[in-house]
């Protein structure tokens, strides 16, 4: 090495290499975080560091993530949460819509220019987006490289997944995260709400959908501690031995029992969703076990904490639990608007989920219609 | 250049932090689900069944692997910063194959956990960061130049090849300087411990500890880096 570098030139390159190790320290590391969050403070800058714990999994299909505030133009008639039930097939589009219907025009136009490249001639609906993913997928390999490149542009999408396929790794959102610089966040933010949400919407109902609600989603007075507490799900009125179908394919991540839930089955199915059953009388599948949508997976009871035989159903969005009823989608619903208008100015979107109780939901939905009544189903 | 050691090194083990958080979570959430079970065979206790959400226990475990790669930061990757080339014949020092070859005569002659495990994490760790520099680098150039500059095509091309000689660079300029200093701590730690007349092999366990599952999980996604060639 004396050989070939002169004694100043290898000062020049020691000098290089090491800015080059404090560059990706600041970008990559909590260290490098906390390093520029305080150079901020003393300038009195704004830091764009992530916080902490986003340097881990790539910081996407966080709970963070769809605490974005969403206020849209919505009718009269029918309660907001309604318009968030989208017909099974168009689950990927529908939220993919509402993602992009919230980002900058600059983004909306870069989506409108890849429509236009896969003969989509406008983005106005969420068939539009389902059509222009089903047909980016060819290039993209997986819904995520396709829901990547809406947001971030075809080029940075179809680099990421050749990189990630370069790596020999699964072109997941995580593994896509890691091959674009510090500055793509935003995408991949966007991204992940995307398949979140759009996996959401493709979940079907785990009993019969005119199931009566006995409680919903929200703050209530618990039944048995006489406290007020959030319920995590919806109580569905079910009698003991209904059997209880998966929402949608996915892993069982716990299929145990306890005294408070009862016998339990918590499923995990990708892109940050994740489903529980609780208070069955009998369990069907086991820790670690691959289910598909719609196999039954328990016989419901009124097992652990549980007033009178029903079922606890609890959907879970970055590890948040959240209203099942607005992701729902095996109800009718009347033909909604979700073109803009100028007395509409901005489109129908679903909504992220309400924070608080959802009984004017319920009631919507039974406003709505209901299917027939299955005969393992309890009265109202 | 300690500055450059320490960064690099830094960079190595938040890449393999960042492989085990995942490893971390499901631990959190078997003790959770077992603390319910607990909790839950008592009426006074019930109450405190799902206290701990999975929000929360996303939270704890991201916490946990926070931690983990911090203690390796203070234990392991800070005595970087001990690294000196005050003057030319120092440089020539540690270039000398004298220098490495007394270290590693002294790791044989009296193998202690610190001595053997020291510089392998650190090797492991620089591989790693080394990556992630090289990756930062091509990311960056194919977003910058892919605009307006060249077309995709060429942009992925350049950035390539200046993201495999960066890590290059890195490499021959910080690799084993990192390597060299992380012997030479541990040797100057052990034989600190001799000198007391104290057996030097619980010198720096935690360390040695706390890096190794670290690094081993860094090693076993080691076919990334082909990767660069691909």
């Amino acid at each position: 090495m004396t050989d070939v570098f002169r004694a100043n030139s290898r000062g020049l390159f020691d000098f290089l290499a090491a800015a080059l190790c404090l560059w990706a320290a600041a970008w990559h590391t909590p260290v490098g975080a906390l390093v520029r969050g305080g150079i901020a403070k003393v300038s009195g800058s704004k830091s764009e560091g992530r916080p902490l714990l986003a340097y881990f999994s790539g910081g996407v299909y966080d709970a963070r993530e769809i605490e974005v505030p969403v206020t849209p133009v919505l009718p009269d008639t029918l309660p907001s949460e309604v318009l968030a039930i989208v017909p099974p097939g168009t689950a990927l589009g529908r939220g993919a819509f509402a993602v992009l219907s919230r980002q900058p025009a600059s983004v909306r136009a870069s989506a409108e220019q890849l429509g236009q490249r896969y003969q989509l001639a406008s983005l106005q609906t969420p068939d539009d987006v389902a059509t222009l993913v089903s047909r980016a997928k060819v290039d993209f390999v997986t819904d995520e490289g396709a829901v990547l490149a809406l947001f971030a542009g075809p080029e940075l999408a179809r680099y990421a997944v050749s990189r990630a396929r370069a790596e020999g790794r699964a072109p997941t959102l995580e593994v896509l995260s890691t091959q674009l610089p510090p500055g793509s966040t935003t995408f991949f933010e966007a991204t992940s709400q995307a398949l979140m949400f759009g996996t959401a919407y493709g979940l079907s109902w785990p009993v019969a959908p005119s199931t009566r609600v006995t409680s919903p989603f929200g703050s209530r007075n618990h039944p048995t501690l006489g406290r007020q507490q959030l319920h995590t799900g919806v109580d569905l009125s079910v009698a003991e031995g209904t059997q209880v179908k998966v929402v949608a394919d996915g892993i069982v991540k716990r299929a145990s029992e306890d005294a408070v839930n009862g016998k339990v089955i918590i499923i995990d199915h990708g892109r940050g969703v994740t489903t529980a059953y609780c208070h069955n009388s009998r369990l069907l599948v086991t820790t670690g076990e691959a289910v598909t949508a719609g196999q039954v997976i328990s016989e419901s009871g009124n097992t652990g904490r549980s007033t009178g035989p029903h079922l606890h159903y609890q959907l879970e969005l970055g590890r948040r639990p959240v209203d099942p009823f607005v992701f729902r989608g095996h109800k009718p619903v009347a033909e909604l608007p979700t073109v803009p208008s100028p007395a509409n100015p901005r489109p129908v979107v679903p909504l992220a989920p309400p924070p608080g109780p959802s009984k004017a939901l319920k009631a919507a939905f039974d406003a709505v219609g209901a299917a027939p009544p299955e005969a393992t189903e309890v009265p109202p | 250049m300690p500055l450059g050691l320490f960064a690099l090194v830094a960079v190595g083990v938040h890449a393999s932090a960042d492989l085990v958080d995942d490893k971390v979570l499901s631990l959190v959430d078997a003790l959770d689900a077992w603390a319910d079970g607990v909790l839950a065979q008592w009426n006074s206790t019930a109450a405190w069944v799902d206290r701990i959400g999975p929000l929360q226990r996303t939270v704890i475990a991201r916490l946990v692997a926070l931690a983990w790669e911090l203690a390796v930061d203070a234990l392991v990757v800070l005595p970087q910063l001990g690294y000196g080339e005050a003057d030319e014949h120092e440089a020539k020092f540690s270039f000398r194959k004298e220098t490495w070859r007394t270290l590693f005569a002294r790791v044989n002659r009296q193998p202690t956990p610190m001595r053997l495990v020291r510089p392998f994490v650190t090797a492991v760790f620089v591989g790693g960061g080394a990556y992630a520099v090289a990756r930062l680098v091509e990311s960056t150039l194919f977003v910058a130049l892919q605009a307006d500059v060249v077309t995709p095509s060429v942009a992925e091309g350049l950035a390539r090849g200046l993201g495999v000689a960066a890590m290059l660079l890195v490499l021959a300029s910080h690799g084993w300087r990192a390597v060299l200093r992380a012997l030479e701590h541990a040797d100057a730690a052990c034989e600190a411990r001799v000198k007391l007349a104290k057996s030097p092999w619980p010198v720096g366990l935690w360390g040695s500890v706390l890096s190794l599952p670290l690094a081993v999980a860094l090693l076993l996604q080691a076919q990334n880096l082909l990767a660069l060639v691909r």
